[in-house]
């Protein structure tokens, strides 16, 4: 469990619920930041007292004012501190004596601007410390929270956004006034609204912990511009998820760290920083979203709407190309038309037109008005064989679309299954639009939006759902033989371990490795062929060579000890001709496994979420098809099953055009062994198995070949 | 001049461009956190002692100046 | 394409397809036609039709030309024309090739329609005397002069009848619809010239304009715009229920989200979304983005609104007579007010609710702000502002006007004869008042505004660096430039000495975006009084000119500016001179560009990132959203300058070399 998550949870409730503000270093100067915060605090109707603090001023905005903290009589929650950088630690201490447990620190001037902010930043977390304080920022634009009982906007932003049950996190302010503006428009509402900077003390990680458990949220949004803790981010979702039912919805900019960028294993190639991050998330079943709208159009389904209880969904039109259009997108999502009972038919046989199209989707015609959406979609919605409805809408000219829009949400408020919504159209439909999402009916401009959105319910509702399942751990395992090679090399100043040492490695976790031995010489070569058995595969071995195959290292299937003498040959030959100075340790002669399939496995250290594995189709050319799956460690039988599952060629392994079905329990073994050994040796910063060769089931899998990098 | 004599006409100016009263301004003071200066005041201040010694300052350094005795010492420094 | 006249069987063939014609014989269809493609269409008088094979995609599905429930009157259709639930008729218009209308309710040309053209806006004064007229290719420069210079009655009356007479040229009996334009779901559109590949759809009602447009760069008028009596230039994108009356919308120009303008004009690059203009006179790249934001009866460039900035003027018993000129690059503030009359000088920023009239135009980079009530300005403060560093970089980036043939002329430069000129000006006039304004007193007034008396030598303090900077380093870059191919210093001095002969080389003008000496423009003024300009081009071209001459110009205003600061003639400078240049020219940019990193590190961060107010809009913050990578570590702008500050002590090392390399 990594260091934040066995900390105690930050108590945020100053912050959040503070009976008292004191706005510490504002002024009377309109327009401006210190001035402003202030001013919003009182224009919202914060439920508490706030009190400005100036140096110089006797009122601001007709409030008495006070020139230090100190000098406020009562006690004070929460203070904004307004003041520029260079005194922040002045204001602070004080805070810290008056007793406030919690801060917001708009002021910008720290880390952000390199060495002498560090140092800033470094002395007011020393402060808060000793105080006990909790601060949010600094360089941040605030907080806000909608809840009647507080009302508090400690915020830039002029108004207040209407109450909701989405709480919103962001990292970068800039983003903030584009997601209010947004919302705004779209009448979505906010529990919990901030921007948390540099994150000094309160990090993400705290706030999301803190609304885990906070009633007014039902939905937690963030946007990150870098995810500094993967780890904590994967186990604090996973528990919001599992524990509290809240999902979590992530919007990430550009890329991490570059740690893919000249990576020299195919693992390192492959598992790019992004692809990495991506597959975390989703393994710790935070939704991931590539744009804002996106992020809400997901919100605003999940936080408004029941979950569904399956994928089947029945679609409610008046028209039939966006019929189709959804159905396409319904099933691109891996969603179901449901297929309507006997009942619903007749239902919709005697009260629709004889050309309305009453399987799904439901076409209602376009002369359709609220009388026969209200028909088709309540008798759709009583069928049990459908988990949820689509209600599509193009305005036509006889179309009612208010009493339309009116009638979807009546019927939808007095059931239980999911209902959302697409009026198709630039202009007629808004106030029908307005009408939706008043009601809490989720509405899409696009199909494709709608039907990602239930699919991402269905996707949440999974991993809610799902059992937790413990992390396999090993007892045969030999962690300190494997330490003791790694660091026999380290010693020596070496970072890359050819295949002998990373196979005894792998051998040391309970991997099986082919039989094999070094050869120094031709004549060697040809007595260990022999003792190993024909055929065998010989390998060059130096440290200086990662890529065997290129500089034609490799010769398969060597059947004879003259041919075993020949390759040792030809093998040193090629090599000294392309790599001159390569310094070859010798021949590694192996035993050749056929009739086997080639998969990969490997591990990649990413900087932030730690290790993690690598399964997928193997061979040369595993960079070109790039068929691979990615998991954090640790594993669990699940995720390991889910990771074979997850690969195109996975059906090549289960046995497809009469080939037989390959040892998948075998390579399951494997994977979560390897996500041992990744644990345990933290020394290993890449690893590539390569090919690990599948024979059919029962036969087991061997390693053929594999290196680490350190 | 001694730093005595200095002292008394630094916190004059200072009085006279923040408005405050001289007996509330403390060696230790700060500017921004105790005198309540904001960016265009700090300017002015820096002004104001060029104006009031005769003598012209590197602002950038000036303007790093927190503290009436850090004034005190960084203007001792020119009128050496 | 050849055309005839109908046989019998063919009459009969359209009548059974529901077609109908007031003269069958006044319908004349390409030979080759398949008549298939023509369903209830009703004829109505002559008309001509091309070849409708072929098919366009629209609203995503495949439809074959052809005219289908369609009333047409006195029209000529091109080629591969597709027509179809015209709801009332198309009466009066040429059609060109490739043109898809449909589901329009009604397309009609009168007679004798000028088409926006000849319209007269009355903008910057709301109760008239500064009307510009429109025209297709009105550009930022003639508008400008037509409005602003109104003294020389002469000149005011030629140049309005240049204009109409340029207007008449679009007067025609028929309307048209270019090549490749799309007309698509909108409601009545009436005398409007349609251009080439626009893309017109759900518009509302559009009447008496013309819509220019090009292949390389189409222009676009979508949803629930009402326009009339507008001229809209290439590249523009109007959208979301902007309503236009007496309206230009110049090339590049965005606009939409309910915003509504009249009587006023937009120039290059404008954005206006949400808010609305009265009489405003919108040159290059003014920008404003937000709801409540009002810009009435004022001048600008260069500018941004703050959200919910707001100006007003006098309502005298005359009627509103009074404007404001914001000076290029200028800010307001979120939530600003400005009481009109006023006169700002350029890059400078307001913030707060102002209610005195400010003339401060040669106080450039100023601070304006208001407290208790006052309205303050703090003269040379925004010189170390990022905020404007940001913008000189950012408009030529943001040029986005694709057609070949650029109207509005545009001189970038934030530094130039114009704007250093002026903080000459400013400096000395500052000096001016640190002499006779008594010590005891804290401040000044000057123009409407209060200065803090301890600031007014910081001030010219702050000129004289931006004037070392730029006159040095213009001179340098020079040496540098010619230096390079040069063995002998006599040589680079002959290349150094002016080529341009002006008497008044300090007098600049910025004539809406085109930086120029204003000799040049009272030389205009001339010939177009006296008639040796007689047309519309040669207006135009003059100004071209003065465009291709701006560098030779700054030239000799430098060599000029630079004599009487330091006493020397930068054609007649020697090594030693030169090389302490150099030392100058370095001092002054460390000494500015540290005050920027300062002021950088200083503000509030995030809210500078946003501009808090003053540069805020959605497009740059999801630009900002985008171009964010990596870590937040350290502030990128910061990193930047950081980086700037290095180079200039490069190039000062470059400098160096090379002068002690020419003989």
């Amino acid at each position: 469990m990594s260091d934040l998550m066995s900390a105690p949870v930050k108590d945020l409730r100053p912050i959040f619920y503070p009976s008292s503000v004191a706005v510490v270093g504002t002024n009377r100067v309109v327009g401006t930041v210190p001035h402003d915060i202030f001013a919003n605090i009182l224009k919202s109707n914060f439920q508490g007292i706030v009190y400005p603090v100036s140096p110089k001023e006797r009122s601001v905005a007709g409030v008495r004012a006070y020139k230090y903290i100190v000098d406020i009589p009562d006690p004070v929650d929460l203070a904004v501190l307004v003041f520029p950088s260079t005194v922040c630690n002045l204001a602070l201490e004080q805070c810290g004596q008056k007793g406030v447990k919690g801060a917001i620190i708009i002021s910008a001037g720290f880390r952000e601007i390199g060495a002498v902010g560090i140092k800033r930043e470094e002395e007011i977390r020393e402060i808060a410390r000793r105080y006990g304080i909790h601060f949010i920022g600094p360089n941040c634009l605030g907080v806000i929270n909608t809840d009647p009982l507080s009302h508090l906007n400690a915020s830039f932003a002029r108004k207040m956004p209407q109450e909701g049950n989405i709480a919103f996190l962001s990292q970068s302010g800039a983003l903030c006034t584009a997601v209010l503006d947004y919302a705004q428009a779209k009448h979505i509402g906010f529990s919990k609204f901030v921007s948390f900077g540099n994150k000094a003390d309160v990090s993400e990680i705290d706030l999301m912990r803190y609304l885990k458990d906070d009633p007014k949220t039902k939905v937690i949004l963030i946007y990150l511009e870098e995810i500094s803790d993967g780890r904590a981010l994967m186990e604090t979702a996973r528990e919001i998820i599992t524990e509290a039912g809240k999902p979590v919805l992530l919007l990430k900019s550009g890329r991490t760290r570059e740690g893919a960028a000249a990576a020299a294993s195919h693992t390192g190639s492959l598992a790019g920083s992004d692809e990495i991050c991506d597959a975390a998330l989703k393994q710790a079943g935070i939704i991931r979203c590539s744009t804002i709208e996106e992020m809400f159009n997901n919100a605003i389904a999940l936080a408004s709407q029941p979950l569904p209880a399956g994928k089947r969904v029945a679609i409610i039109t008046n028209a039939g190309g966006p019929g189709v259009l959804t159905t396409d997108a319904a099933i691109a999502e891996g969603l179901e038309l449901a297929r309507f009972s006997e009942p619903t038919l007749a239902m919709y046989r005697k009260s629709l037109p004889a050309t309305a199209n009453i399987k799904n989707p439901v076409d209602v015609i376009g002369d359709a008005r609220a009388d026969r959406y209200k028909v088709a979609l309540g008798s759709a919605l009583n069928d049990e064989a459908v988990d949820g409805a689509f209600v599509i809408l193009t305005p036509q000219s006889m179309t009612d679309i208010e009493n339309i829009a009116a009638e979807v949400c009546h019927v939808a408020g007095s059931q239980t299954k999911p209902v959302y919504a697409s009026f198709m159209g630039e202009m007629d439909v808004s106030a029908g639009i307005e009408i939706l999402q008043k009601h809490n009916i989720p509405h899409y401009i696009l199909p494709e939006s709608m039907c990602r959105a239930f699919a991402r319910a269905l996707f949440f509702k999974k991993h809610r759902d799902a059992t937790v399942e413990a992390h396999i751990r090993f007892e045969d395992v030999k962690p300190d033989c494997a330490r003791s090679i790694v660091r026999e090399a380290i010693s020596k100043g070496r970072r890359y371990l050819p295949e002998t040492e990373a196979t005894q490695i792998l051998a040391s976790y309970g991997l099986s490795v082919l039989p094999s031995g070094l050869a120094t010489s031709k004549q060697e070569a040809r007595v260990v062929a022999e003792k190993i058995g024909f055929p065998v595969v010989m390998k060059v071995e130096s440290d200086d060579i990662v890529h065997k195959f290129d500089v034609q290292g490799v010769v398969l299937n060597v059947t004879s000890c003259e041919e075993a003498e020949t390759a040792y040959e030809s093998i040193h030959h090629h090599v000294k001709e392309a790599l001159p100075h390569a310094v070859i340790k010798g021949v590694n002669v192996q035993k050749m496994v056929t009739g086997g399939e080639e998969v990969i496995l490997g591990v990649k250290r990413d900087p932030s979420f730690g290790p993690v594995i690598m399964f997928g189709m193997g061979g040369l050319f595993v960079e070109i098809f790039k068929d691979v799956s990615f998991c954090v460690a640790p594993l669990s039988l699940r995720d390991a099953d889910e990771m074979v599952q997850e690969i195109r060629a996975y059906k090549i392994l289960v046995g497809a055009r009469g080939a037989a079905a390959r040892d998948l329990v075998s390579v399951r073994q494997c994977i979560l062994r390897l996500a041992a050994l990744a644990e345990d040796v933290a020394e290993i910063k890449e690893l590539d198995i390569n090919p690990l060769i599948v024979l059919d089931e029962g036969k087991g899998c061997f390693v053929a070949d594999a290196r680490i990098m350190l | 001049m001694d730093r005595v004599e200095l002292q008394q006409r630094i916190l004059k100016v200072i009085a006279n461009v923040l408005k405050v009263d001289p007996k509330e301004i403390t060696p230790t003071a700060n500017f921004a956190f105790d005198l309540g200066a904001d960016s265009m005041q700090s300017i002015e201040l820096i002004a104001a002692f060029e104006e009031e010694f005769g003598i012209e300052m590197d602002e950038e350094r000036a303007r790093e100046v927190q503290t009436v005795e850090g004034a005190v010492d960084f203007i001792a420094g020119y009128l050496k | 394409m050849t055309s005839s006249h109908l046989t019998e069987q063919q009459v009969q063939q359209l009548v059974r397809q529901g077609c109908t014609a007031t003269d069958w014989r006044a319908v004349s269809i390409a030979l080759s036609m398949d008549l298939q493609r023509f369903h209830h269409v009703h004829f109505f008088g002559s008309v001509v039709v091309g070849d409708l094979s072929g098919s366009h995609i629209v609203d995503e599905v495949e439809m074959r030309c052809g005219i289908y429930h369609a009333s047409i009157s006195n029209c000529v259709i091109g080629n591969h024309v597709r027509i179809a639930n015209i709801g009332s008729v198309i009466a009066n218009y040429i059609v060109e090739d490739d043109v898809v209308i449909q589901n329009v309710a009604a397309l009609t040309a009168t007679p004798g329609a000028s088409f926006g053209n000849g319209v007269e806006v009355e903008t910057i004064n709301e109760g008239g005397g500064r009307t510009v007229t429109l025209v297709n290719d009105l550009t930022s420069q003639v508008a400008f002069v037509q409005a602003m210079m109104r003294h020389n009655g002469d000149f005011s009356k030629r140049l309005n009848e240049l204009l109409r007479k340029h207007a008449q040229r679009s007067v025609s009996d028929r309307g048209r619809v270019g090549t490749g334009a799309r007309l698509l779901h909108c409601g009545s559109i009436r005398n409007v010239n349609i251009g080439p590949y626009a893309y017109v759809h759900g518009a509302r009602s559009l009447e008496n304009g013309t819509i220019n447009s090009c292949k390389e760069h189409t222009s676009e008028v979508g949803a629930d715009v009402q326009a009339k009596l507008f001229v809209i230039a290439e590249g523009a994108r109007i959208d979301s229920g902007a309503i236009l009356d007496k309206v230009f919308v110049g090339q590049g120009v965005k606009m939409g989200k309910q915003f509504s303008a009249e009587n006023s004009l937009f120039f290059a690059n404008c954005e206006a979304f949400h808010g609305e203009a009265v009489a405003l006179f919108a040159g290059p790249y003014t920008v404003t983005h937000h709801k409540s934001t009002l810009l009435i009866a004022g001048v600008f460039s260069f500018y941004n609104a703050g959200s919910g900035s707001n100006q007003s003027n006098h309502m005298y018993k005359l009627g509103p007579v009074h404007q404001g000129v914001l000076e290029r690059g200028c800010k307001t503030g979120s939530f600003s007010y400005l009481l009109h009359e006023n006169h700002i000088g350029p890059f400078s920023v307001v913030i707060g609710k102002h209610y005195t009239n400010m003339n401060v135009p040669n106080f450039p980079f100023s601070y304006i702000h208001e407290e208790d009530g006052v309205s303050k300005i703090i003269p040379g403060m925004n010189l170390f502002s990022v905020g404007t560093v940001r913008d000189g970089e950012k408009w030529p980036k943001r040029d986005n006007r694709k057609a070949p043939e650029k109207h509005d002329l545009i001189i970038f430069d934030v530094f130039s004869p114009y704007t250093v000129e002026k903080m000459r000006r400013g400096r000395n006039e500052l000096l001016r008042l640190h002499e006779t304004v008594p010590k005891d007193k804290s401040f000044v007034q000057y123009g409407g505004l209060q200065l803090s008396r301890l600031l007014l030598k910081k001030g010219a303090k702050y000129y004289s660096l931006a004037i070392d900077r730029y006159l040095h380093g213009k001179v340098l870059d020079a040496v540098l430039r010619h230096g390079k191919s040069i063995k002998q210093w006599e040589e680079l001095l002959r290349r150094l000495k002016p080529t341009s002969d002006l008497r008044a080389p300090y007098e600049w003008t910025d004539i809406s975006g085109l930086l120029t000496p204003r000799e040049r423009v009272t030389a205009l003024e001339r010939d177009v009084a006296s008639g040796s300009i007689g047309t519309y081009e040669e207006v135009r071209k003059r100004f071209q000119e003065m465009f291709d001459h701006y560098v030779e110009d700054e030239w000799q205003y430098v060599c000029v500016t630079y004599a009487a600061e330091y006493g020397v003639r930068p054609h007649e400078m020697t090594k030693e001179q030169a090389t302490q240049a150099v030392q100058e020219w370095e001092k002054a940019a460390t000494s500015l560009h540290g005050m920027i990193l300062e002021d950088s590190k200083k503000e509030f961060g995030a809210f500078a990132h946003i501009g808090y107010g003053v540069d805020q809009s959605d497009e740059i913050a999801q630009k900002d959203f985008e171009a964010v990578r990596g870590t937040i570590d350290t502030n990128p702008v910061v990193q930047k300058l950081l980086g700037e500050g290095a180079a200039i002590a490069k190039r000062r090392d470059e400098m160096l070399r090379l002068i002690e390399v020419i003989s």
